[in-house]
């Protein structure tokens, strides 16, 4: 099964560089030996036909309808021991604490622009900078309520920052429903490898969302926000709602009357309290963002303002994952928590300083450029794989807009086996926990194990060709 | 915790809750998740009986099987695919297939039973979290049966188990219902719907059963006619308790009464008519706010019409009317319906008519 497998100069999450399987990987690796190729294919298609049924799928935007779409899922389950796992969960306990002081400072007294420590053009020149949040209080001061942080490894097997989502991070009804699928179709695997559960996180959204509740309200409403079915992640608002037992809501069932928030309900109208809303702070509001929205709910936002209704994530949050201000994050856990950073950015230039901007212009062949504002792998430049075309149209955007801009050395991340073409090949892979801010900071163990399945890929986006694995933290005791 | 306490507590959380409110979108979308299944499950049946009737009949009259072929057209209100479907020069046999196909498969026929649980995933998959994980999973597998690749052929090798199979996916379905859910609001409406729906379709299949039986009533032999009367009851879903009730007597306006007024047969019009009302008034006592009024109203004199008024009139003229009055009493309780919970017309905020 593994005789061709290549190791390709990098990073194997599960092999040594002499090609032996890592310690924590041994029992995995000897099952699959065992198990074969026709026994693992039957499995894998299986696997297939739980999603399916279970409707487990996102939308692709091609035609009127979309197609529905089956996220591509690998069996061989990537697996982070707990050593490892306490370094990435630390650190990411002090990101996510460091980014929501850094969001209440910036809404309120500025003291890390005082201070000259991030420029305050580069905060006011961020598309997600919220002038209508300046002096606004929020539920206990908690702006970022879930996070989802991309994690990639270097070459000598470090975990990186590659960036925070602070706005509406999706993923995490993939890795519960990927779990739910492994434990069925491997029964036994669990059962002799001590895996972390993760089973727990809707319970624990759950109860941040209830930490966000106005305290009047002593059995608050708590509602899920959804663009609707159509939204390419729909599944995932319906099985968060789900999961925790709450009305699932659309724009048109809400409506804001004398200062506070009702949804339509077949028995009149009932006040809501708090909404976890999976619609960007474009939408939310048409009569104090993008007027020709028809997702959001009108006046909503004067509601919010007057803390009659809690928003999680905050409004405004953009700023604080918006890849301008990302190389500053360590800067703000030294500044905010007087710490050093655990877990490390990948090196970024910034293109709206002059000095950056010129090496990244006298360099695009060896960087990575990316949009300072969009998601889903969208405006990149692979500046290694383009062409000299493309990077000459590349280049005269920078220079046209460099706040716009900023870009990174082509960081070789960490490949793991995957299924591919009918056997395993090393595909490269990211990592993407999920941290909630509540009563107290929980990181979900593990987290969405994304992995590019083209070869060669570098992009892992489901929206480009990306697939999911099972992410498995091992208790402390069951390294072996 | 000291002992008193503790029972204290378990009382408190035993006694009364306030009924969940339930989000007007989700009711609608149960709403129409419970027809579409209801009316794919009857649609396949009356294709099911339509072409055993025909393998079976033997030498049959051919104008008469052609108009038994099409009878689910009319049923379904695409009367205008005649021409298309049932061409001259095509045998009964042949119509018949291309109907079966036309009311199966093609995307187009808005009423095909593809469409039918299209439409009933598509609300299904936006109410996923308000309705029972084992009923998504059910309908999403049964969709995709239906939807895959290979349907097509199982369809051709064998209508028959392709027909019984939705069937019996609805049975499934309406067993999940009843057996995952909470029986509270959602259920309440998904209920109601279900008999709404089959009072509709009831109807519909027996006043066309009733026409083309009438038009060809002369022409056709005894055991023809028995065995086309023992189709529309088998078309209804009711032959076995119709037989032991009239010991296998096969008189129209018996059946006919049957298929109305037997009040303990869960096919029968009485018994829908009387379920549904059962669910309004439920629906009605945990809304506490006087809503839906129009709904009880609608259903429940068309309900005392169905008490009062046990037999059938005898001649199909009259039969066809009343079968009509009873679709108009239903439609206009389905209308009040939406109006009334769904659209909010007279809340604030909501749609103003």
């Amino acid at each position: 099964m593994f005789e061709q497998y290549q190791i390709n100069g990098l990073f194997d999450e599960m092999f040594e560089e002499t090609g032996k399987p890592r310690p924590h990987y041994s029992s995995v690796y000897k099952r699959l030996v065992d198990m074969g190729m026709p026994a693992f294919d039957q499995r894998r298609r299986m696997a297939d036909l739980c999603f399916r049924n279970q409707g487990v799928t996102f939308t692709v935007y091609k035609d009127a309808l979309g197609v529905e779409k089956i996220f591509p899922f690998d069996l061989i389950p990537r697996i982070i021991p707990a050593r490892e796992w306490d370094i990435i969960e630390r650190g990411l306990v002090q990101r996510i604490t460091a980014l929501n002081l850094f969001c209440s400072d910036i809404y309120h007294k500025q003291a890390i622009l005082k201070e000259k420590i991030i420029d305050s053009g580069l905060i006011y020149g961020a598309k997600m900078f919220r002038r209508e949040m300046m002096g606004i209080n929020i539920p206990r001061d908690i702006y970022i309520t879930i996070c989802g942080t991309d994690l990639i490894r270097d070459k000598t097997g470090d975990y990186l920052v590659l960036e925070d989502n602070c706005r509406t991070p999706s993923g995490v009804s993939y890795v519960l429903e990927n779990r739910a699928v492994m434990k069925r179709v491997f029964p036994a695997l669990f059962q002799e490898t001590h895996v972390r559960t993760i089973e727990d996180y809707p319970h624990n959204l759950l109860r941040c969302l209830k930490n966000l509740a106005p305290v009047e309200a002593d059995n608050p409403c708590i509602v899920v926000l959804t663009p609707g079915v159509f939204n390419s992640a729909y599944f995932e608002h319906s099985f968060l709602a789900r999961q925790m037992g709450v009305e699932l809501v659309e724009g048109r069932d809400l409506l804001v009357d004398n200062n506070y928030v009702y949804m339509r309900t077949t028995a009149g109208m009932r006040r809501v309290d708090v909404i976890y809303r999976r619609i960007d702070d474009d939408f939310i509001d048409p009569l104090c963002f993008r007027p020709d929205s028809l997702l959001g709910v009108a006046g909503l936002m004067n509601v919010y303002r007057l803390g009659h209704v809690a928003l999680a994530n905050a409004v405004g949050t953009g700023v604080a994952d918006d890849k301008a201000i990302y190389p500053f994050v360590p800067d703000m856990i030294r500044f905010y928590l007087k710490e050093e950073p655990i877990l490390n950015n990948v090196r970024t230039y910034i293109c709206a300083r002059p000095d950056d901007c010129q090496f990244v212009l006298e360099h695009l062949n060896e960087l990575v450029v990316k949009t300072t504002n969009e998601a889903g792998g969208y405006g990149m430049l692979m500046g290694h794989q383009a062409t000299e075309q493309e990077r000459n149209e590349f280049a005269e955007k920078i220079r046209n807009d460099p706040r716009n801009f900023i870009a990174q050395p082509v960081v070789e991340f960490s490949q793991h086996p995957s299924f591919a073409n009918s056997d395993f090949a090393g595909r490269r892979v990211d990592l993407r926990p999920y941290i909630l801010y509540g009563p107290k900071v929980i990181v979900m163990p593990g987290g969405l194990t994304r992995v590019a399945l083209k070869e060669g890929s570098l992009v892992v986006n489901s929206s480009q060709g990306g697939g999911s694995k099972d992410t498995w933290v091992l208790e402390s005791e069951s390294e072996a | 915790m000291t002992s008193s306490s503790g029972a204290k507590e378990t009382f408190k959380s035993a006694g009364f809750r306030a009924p969940r409110a339930m989000l007007a979108r989700v009711a609608d979308a149960s709403y129409w998740m419970s027809r579409y299944i209801e009316r794919a499950e009857h649609i396949a049946r009356v294709l099911l009986v339509s072409s055993d009737v025909l393998i079976g009949a033997g030498d049959m009259d051919e104008h008469f099987a052609r108009e038994t072929a099409c009878d689910v057209l009319r049923i379904t209100l695409r009367d205008h695919m005649f021409a298309e479907l049932a061409p001259p020069e095509r045998t009964p046999g042949q119509i018949m297939s291309a109907v079966a196909h036309y009311m199966t498969l093609d995307a187009d026929n808005p009423n095909s039973l593809i469409n039918c649980l299209s439409k009933a995933r598509e609300n299904a998959r936006s109410i996923r979290e308000s309705i029972s994980a084992e009923m998504w999973e059910h309908l999403n597998t049964f969709y995709w049966s239906l939807k895959a690749e290979d349907a097509i052929t199982r369809f051709n090798d064998s209508p028959q188990e392709f027909l019984r199979a939705v069937i019996s996916g609805s049975l499934l379905m309406q067993g999940l219902v009843d057996q995952t859910m909470d029986h509270g609001q959602v259920w309440l409406f998904v209920q109601l719907s279900k008999y709404l729906e089959r009072v509709d379709m009831t109807c519909r299949i027996l006043s066309a059963k009733i026409r083309t039986l009438t038009r060809f009533d002369s022409t056709l032999d005894a055991s023809l006619l028995v065995i086309q009367w023992m189709a529309v009851l088998r078309a209804c879903c009711c032959i076995e308790a119709y037989r032991r009730v009239n010991l296998g007597d096969l008189e129209p306006s018996r059946i006919a009464g049957f298929i109305v007024f037997e009040p303990t047969f869960p096919r029968s019009v009485h018994f829908c008519v009387s379920h549904a009302l059962e669910s309004v008034e439920r629906i009605r006592t945990l809304l506490i706010a006087d809503t839906g009024r129009e709904v009880q109203r609608n259903l429940g004199r068309l309900f005392a019409d169905l008490q009062y008024n046990q037999t059938a009139p005898s001649s199909s003229e009259e039969l066809l009317t009343f079968l009509e009055e009873i679709r108009v009493a239903n439609a206009l309780a389905a209308t009040a319906m939406q109006e009334q919970w769904f659209l909010h017309t007279n809340d604030r905020g909501g749609k103003t008519v």
